[in-house]
């Protein structure tokens, strides 16, 4: 089913070309220095001991464009230490941002959603049973919290291989097993998955609707819990973890739960689409 | 050796120029490795990465701000009581809407994208089909429909059996025709993203072909049909 092979590229290490690369370099370096020396000594040398008058110039030449060559390295590096520490700057001006922005994103959810309960309460005051929505489809859209039976499925990564780090593509193929499996409804680590739910990748860390999360990852999934551990273990869900755990040591439990609680996708709504 | 020995201790103009410089040179190697290193959850993350990060991010809140002035504005209205009972039933019906078109019980009509994939048989993998359906909920996909006739819903998974692709267990057949309902230029967007869909599709691996049409009005008419939930209960 799930086609785990082709996951990653193998890691290509070479190991007797960088180094071998290294000392040739090195070797060459070397004769260039010597055949400074070599060259510029000796024929002051060889004018000394012929005792003539014709003093080269070579010394003054040497002293020169050692100092320039000095003075570009130099120059270079530093220039290269200042870009260095103006991409930490930049980089913890963008950090700064990004934990600014995600704690407005949680005062906005949490204003919105009591927003959102004073408009229904006066609502029901107004409408009275006209405004009644249905069940099932608050249940199964995300909107609202929801509790039952169900599994704890839990996953880590392997510290020690950098393959063993659980990417969007492995929480997305889990999710995927899980709902083919059964699941009324999962959460990752307290994110509940509605129809708009990303699951991406930004840089190291997965993110679900835009929140960064880390291992262990918690997944729980309301169902009927013997049944839909059993027929995850046994599909493409269950089979990309079990590749995982074989090839790279990622571990994975799962465990029966008779109570779940599962919080609602908060913000959860449409802008662009109307009912046709 | 000895000789070697006080050429060392002892080095010309020239070879310490050489040593400072290259000390020097060291030293800013040394600032860039670390500056590259250290610092915190976002380590692994290059600047680029954080960028794109914080524009998913500085998106999303502000269509939360968008949302939360909408909410306050008819919180407003209700409370004003002139013609709070209208805006009421108004606000009831939008909500209701809005639930029926993320369950999926009710066609949906907006602004957003047909993306049409060909491929040689066999090609399109579920992950593929699995990864395509989180980029476009990633650039804002509302609502989104395989073929004219699977609606996607929180819960539909995707396999594949020997027949080929199946989504919800319904066989998915080429060519693959995805409309989504969303702001059409961000769903482009996101489908053409390197290593995105069309990267993917177009590969060698998988030697197929993907047409974009951005449009101001796609219409979903398949519908999902749940079954009461069996397990879940409203909490």
């Amino acid at each position: 089913m799930g086609d785990a092979t082709d996951r990653r590229p193998p890691d290509v290490t070479v190991v007797t070309g960088p180094s071998a690369r290294t000392e040739r370099a090195l070797d060459a370096s070397m004769e260039l220095l010597n055949s400074i020396q070599r060259d510029t000594i000796d024929p002051e040398y060889a004018a000394v001991a012929s005792g003539g008058h014709g003093r080269s110039r070579a010394p003054v030449l040497v002293v020169v464009i050692g100092l320039i060559a000095g003075l570009m390295f130099t120059t270079s590096g530093l220039r290269g230490g200042l870009r260095a520490a103006d991409a930490v700057s930049a980089r913890t001006e963008l950090i700064t941002q990004i934990d600014q922005t995600e704690q407005r994103i949680q005062e906005l959810r949490a204003q919105g959603n009591q927003l959102s309960i004073e408009i229904e309460q006066i609502e029901r005051e107004q409408l009275g049973d006209a405004h009644v929505l249905s069940e099932p489809d608050l249940v199964w859209s995300g909107l609202i919290s929801v509790s039952g039976p169900g599994i704890l499925l839990t996953i880590s990564d392997n510290p020690k291989d950098a393959n063993g780090t659980i990417v969007d593509q492995d929480l997305r193929e889990v999710a995927n097993g899980l709902w083919l499996a059964g699941a009324e409804a999962i959460s990752i680590n307290g994110h509940r998955l509605s129809a708009r739910t990303a699951i991406r990748q930004a840089g190291a860390a997965v993110t679900v609707d835009y929140r960064s999360l880390t291992t262990p990852y918690r997944i729980e999934a309301i169902g009927d819990p013997g049944a839909l551990g059993s027929a995850f273990t046994g599909n493409s869900g269950g089979s990309w973890l079990s590749f995982l755990s074989r090839n790279y040591g990622v571990t994975w439990a799962i465990e029966r739960r008779s109570e779940l609680l599962l919080g609602p996708d908060a913000g959860l709504g449409v802008d662009h689409a109307g009912v046709a | 050796m000895r000789e070697a020995w006080a050429k060392f201790v002892r080095p010309s103009r020239t070879q310490l120029a050489w040593g400072i410089a290259l000390c020097l040179v060291a030293l800013a190697v040394v600032v860039q490795v670390q500056s590259t290193q250290s610092r915190d959850r976002y380590a692994g993350m290059r600047g680029d990465d954080l960028v794109q990060l914080l524009d998913g991010l500085t998106q999303e809140s502000e269509r939360l701000t968008d949302e939360v002035a909408a909410l306050e504005r008819t919180l407003e209205a209700l409370q004003s009581g002139a013609d709070a009972d209208e805006i009421a039933r108004q606000e009831a019906q939008r909500r209701a809407d809005g639930l029926a078109i993320l369950a999926g019980t009710q066609p949906a009509v907006g602004p957003g994208v047909r993306i049409t994939i060909s491929a040689p048989e066999g090609r399109i993998t579920a992950d593929l089909m699995l990864d395509a359906i989180q980029e476009l909920r990633d650039a804002g996909a509302e609502v989104i429909e395989i073929n004219d006739s699977i609606r996607l819903v929180a819960q539909s998974w995707v396999s594949e059996s020997p027949q080929g692709l199946l989504i919800d267990d319904q066989s998915v057949e080429l060519p693959i025709v995805i409309e989504a309902i969303g702001d059409p230029h961000a769903l482009a967007e996101g489908a053409r993203f390197r290593g995105g869909l069309v990267s993917q599709v177009e590969s060698q691996k998988v030697g197929g072909s993907v047409a974009i049409v951005e449009s101001p009005e796609v219409e979903i008419a398949s519908l999902h049909h749940p079954r009461a939930p069996r397990y879940a209960e409203p909490a």
